[in-house]
């Protein structure tokens, strides 16, 4: 699993308006987000634990959560740009 | 008999070849079997492989440009495709039918139940040498390829 990007730049230029450059400290939303994780870590594997155990085909919430970790930490280096009519908004996940 | 003979008699039983075409086949076959064994294979690869690594394309590109001028450039991390493509293969089995009514909908049918994670990395694969490039004819133009 890949460490999740850092930060996020986003640019927004508009004729109409003053253009805006943000630099968001996306590390600071994992560290908050970190502990619901674990919660609901511990959460998938009692679920899975009592599915499986009553025979459901289905259990796997736990690989699905870590799934949609990896996800997340295979964001970096995403880039999105675009140019309409003047405006640019351009987006990098670092 | 070997399966690619009997694959090869099968099609001349069901007239998708000809006898002549079928007999150059069979000889190709027996000239192939004839000819001496290729040495054993060593490792596959040998020394250090980072630079192998470094050859694969680490993104996808999609690049759109519409006729009125208007420009949109997305690069995508290949391991995102990857994850993201594992993460479909394990969605519960009652919201992927809803997934795929809704895109059923949207005339969009592929079924990514059937998406096995082993398909994924032959997909993932694949896309090193894909490049799909649409010129419309009103003048907008979309690229997808990988680097």
């Amino acid at each position: 699993m890949n460490l999740p990007p850092l930060s996020l730049w986003l640019a927004v230029d508009s004729p109409e308006r003053r253009p805006v450059r943000l630099w968001l400290p996306l590390f600071l939303v994992w560290l908050l987000l970190l502990p619901l994780v674990v919660l609901a870590l511990v959460g998938t594997v009692l679920a899975d634990v009592i599915l499986a155990i009553v025979g459901q085909r289905y259990h796997y919430y736990t690989l699905l959560l870590l799934g949609c970790c990896e996800v997340i930490g295979d964001t970096r280096g995403l880039v999105v740009s675009i140019r309409s009519d003047g405006s640019n908004v351009d987006m990098t996940f670092l | 008999m070997n399966e690619d003979r009997v694959r090869i008699l099968n099609m001349l039983a069901a007239g998708k070849i000809t006898a002549e075409e079928a007999e150059n086949l069979l000889d190709a076959l027996e000239s192939r079997a004839a000819a001496p064994a290729a040495p054993p294979a060593g490792p596959a690869i040998t020394g250090d492989p980072q630079p192998l690594l470094d050859a694969l394309p680490k993104f996808l590109y999609v690049k759109v440009d519409s006729a009125d001028g208007d420009r949109v450039d997305v690069k995508v991390p290949i391991s995102l495709v990857r994850s993201g493509l594992k993460l479909t293969s394990l969605i519960p089995p009652q919201a992927m039918d809803q997934i795929n009514d809704q895109m059923t909908e949207k005339g969009i049918t592929i079924d990514f139940s059937n998406l096995k994670p082993e398909d994924i990395d032959e997909l993932v694969e694949a896309l090193r040498e894909m490049e799909i490039t649409v010129d419309a004819q009103n003048g907008d133009k979309v690229r997808v390829y990988t680097a």
